[in-house]
């Protein structure tokens, strides 16, 4: 009784369609129907009903397959504007019995789901392309499947949005780019420390020329350097339109990030500073700008 | 977690734990480490114990100790010797360098040029050293105990992946809890300096050594860790996935981890307890930070496994 | 079902789950393709079988000429727009034009809808052609195949997931279609009867004649002629004779039936003696007009036509099974009042071909008067004769047969025994003739079910007596039976368990074709009357049904229960649902040791499952399967769920 109310409760969920071949099998049935009854062919009559008692239980056993499924996102992930993201989706199949050729749509992107065994989950990674920056929600996503005889489209609506926020694009100069034009002081040459290789970012002026000599290319190292200040960026500066500015901006904090570079951002009315804030607080407020 | 250190390893931990308050678990992996004949990376801030863990650790073990503080003017003759001309004999004398012991402290492994680091890592991997065409053979039993802060950006030089890959395995000391700060504090805990006696004979390390390789691993806990490597490599999380050497790595943590348990076969939980630390050095979340606490958490909520 | 666990997941592709549907599907339709046609099919195989590409369309358009070539040669003569009136000329061209365009799309590899449900027709085409016992099971298997098929291609190619599912949706329609198949309403139309190919029977145990010479209808053939279901129990087996052709004319070394040219005074006196009995027969082709009723016929059976010495026979041959349902008067004797010519043809005798047996006769003629205590006499006369029955007799003097049988051979079977009684019942002044026919061996029987077989065919005679025509059981004359050639005695003995066997498969192709092929509005009113009649009825036959759908049940549920990935964790479920149930749910990232000391810390008193989870851990982690760790495992999982 009670895996009965819960059948209903699924089945509820559930919408049905017909396709192509629920036509076939009108068809069909219509045509066994005919040639059984004009001659009273048992065989004939068994096919029938077996046909049509198949096409009626497929109907339960496609809503069993994919009404167990439950769909949920796992994390925030960086989405970047005009950047295809992967959104994880965790889909847990809560009954015991394998679920089969099921997908997952949203309104333009089918994800093949294929096979999700009983009482396992499978996280899938819905790529996604927003085109602005800013808060960020992605829903209508739905269970799709013509499980078991293809006589119906079976979808089960998944009521989770995706709520999160596109990044700017992060286009422009790079880190190295804007250091070279900078002209940032590395610190003062004081203590002589040691070379490192040459990455692009420091000073020509660094450049150890007796080991590009001998085919490497290293760069002098101080120990004064340590005590690089912060990195310490201008939006008024970043670009020629706002934009440009927050792409640029962007690009230089997560290539800050990359490098564990400490940094500071001078945005209009306040200051960001990488020390107090998180990577990711930081691209939010460049966000929603 | 749950694991229950065998009897007759009780004793070097708590041996250890005089000097290091508090870190038992660290202390029985940096063990495991050993007896999975591999090699430990400490990454931490300084002042937390790293020095003293070694120290005593060797010390326990009953090996010779070697430490070599790396700085950037070093190069690579200065961990593995020089040929010096020896001009009473007339002939070319190797003088061995601080590699040539048991147990190798490589404090700050990062301060050094990657030449130098990668000579050491060389003699780690291969167990033998060659100089001017000629060939020495470390040790045996070596075992490098590195350390590096991973907070120091300027003037070091972060170990490439394929260097991180020789170390078996990563892992930091942390502070320690308040209980026993604050028994550090009151200067309960013994003095430092103070060497401790050996616990093992060289033949009882290596009949251990031989013990951990011998664990029986079964099939379905083959499965697991074969799920937990393509894991690694195809849920995109990660940059790279897990290499065969990881993989290698992996298995021998987990044996270790089962013989110091008194057991001669590994259980799935034998392999969860060092998945994080196997792993956090040689794989990289393509988003935020790659921690151990993080590696564990995301491997073994989404692998869902039949142990 | 652990020897499943050593099947790997074997997948297949949508193509080859596609084609083996094709070949399940045209196996039956093979067999009734004409020789073009065949060799057009065997082409195209050949092509798929070494082309393992898209073919061009050159090679598309070669086989579409080819296909063409092959329909045209099939049914070149036949083949006329009148002819196509014909049902099943019409379905062959279907069936061939089918079989062209399903090959020419193949060949592209490329999947369409068409392709998809192309089974579905020849299925439902093949239905045309093929009706009975072996094609009713064929159709069940290929409804399930299909299936199989079709759930194998949603499941990646995945056969054995696919045979789980195909059970379990198979069971779920299977009480459904029993069901409907009972109560749907039918209307009594005729069943069609085109396609379906007959035995092509050469000897039959009746053929109309009776041969005294070696030609003798001795065919002991384990062969059915008919199946017999009685609406009532059987009767004895002293009454189970059944009429085939009467026989009047004595050709020396065979008997004849009247001939056909002559016509006799057309007056029936149809039986009313003897109690009646409803039965049905199923009649398997003979390729002659005779069917066959139970002594003494009491009405005609549809579509045949009963003269007037109770024979039954239809206008043309039977060529495919014939189903009838006959009634009769279970008697000795019917009334009949003989005109002329069948007087005289059932006293004509030859004095000079058996003069001994004329001496005798002549002799009983005199002494009893009393035309019923003459033919008492001959009975007597015969058994003082001490003749054998013997399946082997020597042979007789053909020209004098009846002296020879029973003067100096003595020896003989039914025939002889007829024949010989006829004649000198003849002598004797009393009309009389040989029936042949069938005399059912009950030891074929079970319950109300009866087969008789081309080895029961057997001859006696009818005497004119007191305008009655009366049976004699001429072979019980026989003082003694002669023992059968050793070796077939023993034959017969070891067989015992296999006849048996048989008899019961016999019964049970009965019933499935009584009930399922032949099912109909009569069957179904018949049915609905019997369920009146007897409550009980009803009850046992809900009771059955649901029966039905337990077993139904049953087999969804073995299909449908989860795969563990070892036996020892299908041991442990009772546990872990019971845990489960008490509100432990295990984390995404436990192990199961892990989860079992979480219990074991709110709960240090069950120490079962401490040592369940000890037992577990030497079992999957230690390699220990021996049986007594297992035994362990199942006690401490039995003791912690107490």
């Amino acid at each position: 009784m009670k895996s009965l109310l819960k059948f209903i409760q699924i089945h509820r969920s559930i919408k049905q369609h017909a396709t192509r071949f629920s036509l076939v099998v009108v068809i069909l049935l219509f045509g066994l129907f005919m040639e059984a009854y004009m001659h009273d062919f048992n065989l004939v009559y068994i096919t029938l009903f077996f046909v049509f008692s198949l096409a009626f239980s497929s109907g339960p056993i496609g809503v069993l397959n994919i009404g167990n499924l439950e769909a949920d996102f796992l994390r925030k992930i960086r989405l970047f504007a005009h950047q295809e993201g992967k959104i994880p989706i965790s889909i847990t199949n809560n009954s015991k019995t394998t679920s089969w050729s099921v997908s997952l749509h949203n309104d333009d992107t089918i994800l093949p789901l294929a096979k999700l065994e009983g009482e396992s989950s499978k996280i899938l990674h819905f790529p996604v392309t927003p085109d602005k920056r800013g808060k960020f929600t992605y829903g209508n996503f739905y269970f799709e499947s013509k499980y078991p005889l293809s006589t119906a489209h079976l979808s089960k609506n998944i009521a989770q949005r995706y709520e999160g926020f596109v990044y700017p694009e992060p286009k422009g100069k790079s880190l190295a780019a804007f250091l070279q034009e900078e002209e940032m002081p590395y610190g003062e040459e004081k203590e002589f420390d040691g070379l490192r290789a040459y990455d692009g970012s420091q000073r020509l002026s660094h450049i150890h020329w007796a080991s590009v000599a001998k085919g490497e290319m290293a760069v002098k190292i101080f120990t004064q350097e340590t005590h690089t200040p912060k990195l310490a960026f201008d939006f008024h500066h970043a670009g020629s339109n706002d934009e440009a500015r927050l792409s640029q901006l962007c690009l230089w904090v997560l290539e800050c990030e990359k490098k564990h570079l400490p940094f500071s951002i001078q945005m209009p009315g306040k200051k960001l500073n990488s020390s107090k804030e998180s990577i990711d607080d930081i691209l939010q407020i460049l966000s929603t700008y | 977690m749950n694991y229950k250190i065998a009897p007759e390893f009780i004793p070097v931990i708590d041996a250890i734990e005089t000097h290091l308050v508090g870190k038992r678990e660290t202390i029985a992996l940096s063990l495991a480490t050993f007896f999975a004949g591999g090699h430990l990376l400490l990454e931490d801030i300084p002042g937390v114990g790293k020095t003293t863990l070694a120290k005593h650790l060797s010390q326990i073990l009953g090996l010779d100790f070697g430490r070599i503080q790396f700085t950037s003017d070093m190069l690579p003759s200065d961990i593995l010797g020089v040929n010096y001309y020896n001009q009473k004999e007339g002939s070319f004398i190797f003088k061995k360098g601080p590699v040539f012991t048991s147990f190798l402290l490589a404090d700050e492994i990062n301060r050094s040029m990657p030449k130098t680091q990668s000579a050491l890592l060389q003699a780690m991997e291969e167990g033998i050293i060659n100089i001017d065409t000629k060939a020495y053979t470390l040790s045996r039993p070596f075992f490098v105990m590195a350390t590096q802060n991973p907070h120091e950006e300027v003037g070091t030089f972060p170990l490439p992946s394929s260097q991180l890959d020789r170390f078996m395995c990563s892992f930091g000391i942390g502070y320690p809890d308040k209980a026993s700060e604050r028994e550090i504090l009151k200067g309960l805990t013994q003095d430092t300096s103070s060497t401790t006696a050996p616990l093992f004979s060289i033949t009882e390390i290596e009949s251990y050594l031989q013990k951990a390789a011998k664990v029986t691993l079964s099939e379905t806990l083959l499965d697991f860790l074969q799920d937990i490597i393509t894991f690694t490599r195809e849920s995109g999380l990660f940059e790279y996935g897990l290499s065969t050497r990881g993989a290698l790595a992996l298995t021998a943590m987990t044996k270790s981890w089962a013989m110091l348990q008194g057991r001669s076969y590994a259980t799935a939980d034998d392999l969860q307890m060092v998945t994080g630390i196997v792993c956090a050095h040689r794989l990289h979340f393509k988003e935020g930070h790659t921690t151990v606490l993080r590696i564990q958490h995301e491997i073994f909520t989404q692998i869902h496994s039949d142990t | 079902m652990t020897y499943f666990k050593s099947f790997q997941p074997t997948k297949f592709s949508p193509l080859a789950l596609l084609d083996m549907a094709y070949i399940v599907i045209l196996l039956p339709l093979l067999l009734m393709l004409k020789i073009p046609m065949l060799v057009f099919v065997f082409m195209v195989l050949t092509i798929l079988f070494f082309k393992k590409t898209p073919a061009k369309n050159t090679l598309i358009m070669f086989v579409f000429i080819m296909g063409i070539l092959a329909l045209y040669l099939s049914l070149y003569g036949t083949f006329s727009f009148r002819g196509l009136s014909r049902l099943k000329l019409f379905l062959e061209l279907l069936v061939y034009i089918l079989i062209i365009v399903v090959s020419m799309q193949r060949l592209t590899r490329v999947i369409n809808i068409y392709l998809l449900i192309s089974p579905m027709l020849f299925l439902a085409l093949s239905l045309f052609f093929y009706y009975g016992m072996y094609m009713l099971i064929y159709v069940v298997f290929e409804i399930f195949f299909l299936l199989w098929m079709i759930l194998a291609h949603h499941m990646e190619g995945d056969v054995w997931e696919g045979f789980r599912s195909g059970m379990v949706m198979f069971m779920v329609s299977l009480p459904w279609v029993v069901v409907l198949f009972i109560f749907f309403p039918r209307i009594s139309f005729e069943h069609a009867s085109y396609g379906f190919k007959g035995e092509n029977i050469q000897r039959m145990g009746h053929d109309g004649t009776m041969h005294l010479d070696s030609k003798a209808l001795l065919v002991p053939s384990n062969r059915i002629v008919m199946e017999v279901g009685f609406d009532k129990d059987i009767p004895s087996s002293d009454l189970l004779y059944f009429r085939g052709s009467m026989l009047y004319i004595d050709k020396i070394d065979h008997w004849e039936p009247l001939p056909s040219y002559i016509k006799r005074e057309n007056k029936m006196y149809y039986p009313t003696e003897g109690t009646n009995v409803d039965y049905k027969v199923t009649l398997y082709p003979t390729q002659k007009q005779w069917i066959y009723l139970l002594d003494m016929p009491s009405m005609t059976v549809r579509k045949s036509s009963l003269d007037r010495d109770l024979i039954s026979t239809l206008e043309k041959p039977i060529k495919e099974p014939l189903h009838y349902a006959a009634s009769s008067s279970l008697s000795l004797r019917f009334h009949d009042v003989l005109d002329s010519y069948t007087l005289q043809m059932s006293s004509a005798f030859s004095k000079e071909q058996n003069p001994l047996t004329y001496k005798e006769a002549q002799k009983l003629k005199t002494a009893y008067l009393s035309i019923e205590k003459r033919a008492k006499a001959i009975v007597t006369f015969f058994q003082d004769q001490s003749l054998t029955y013997s399946l082997k007799p020597e042979p007789l003097d053909i020209n004098h047969s009846t002296d020879s049988f029973l003067f100096d051979t003595h020896q003989g079977y039914c025939v002889h025994f007829a024949s010989s009684f006829v004649t000198m019942a003849r002598m004797a002044g009393i009309p009389s003739r040989i029936v042949t026919g069938y005399k059912a061996d009950l030891e074929n029987s079970m319950k109300n079910y009866l087969a008789v077989k081309e080895k029961d065919a057997h001859a006696w005679a009818e005497l004119y007596i007191n305008e009655h025509w009366v049976r004699f059981e001429t072979t019980a004359t026989a003082s003694s039976i002669e023992a059968q050639s050793q070796i077939q005695q023993l034959k017969e003995s070891e067989s015992q368990l296999s006849k048996s066997i048989n008899l019961y498969l016999m019964y049970a192709k009965y019933q499935v074709e009584t009930w399922i092929l032949y099912y109909s509005n009569i069957r179904q009113l018949q049915l609905l009357q019997y369920a009146k009649e007897n409550p009980k009825f009803i009850v046992t036959f809900v009771m059955s049904i649901l029966a039905l759908i337990l077993f139904s049940f049953l087999v969804i549920a073995h299909f449908r229960r989860p795969k563990y990935s070892s036996e020892t964790l299908k041991l442990l479920q009772p546990l872990l649902s019971a845990l489960k149930k008490e509100g432990y749910l295990r984390k995404k990232e436990e192990t199961l040791h892990q989860y079992f000391l979480r219990y074991l810390n709110d709960h240090p008193d069950k120490t079962a499952i401490k040592e369940v989870d000890r037992c577990y851990e030497q079992i999957l982690y230690a390699g220990d399967d021996s049986k007594e760790t297992k035994k362990e495992l199942k006690l401490f999982i039995r003791k912690s769920l107490t």
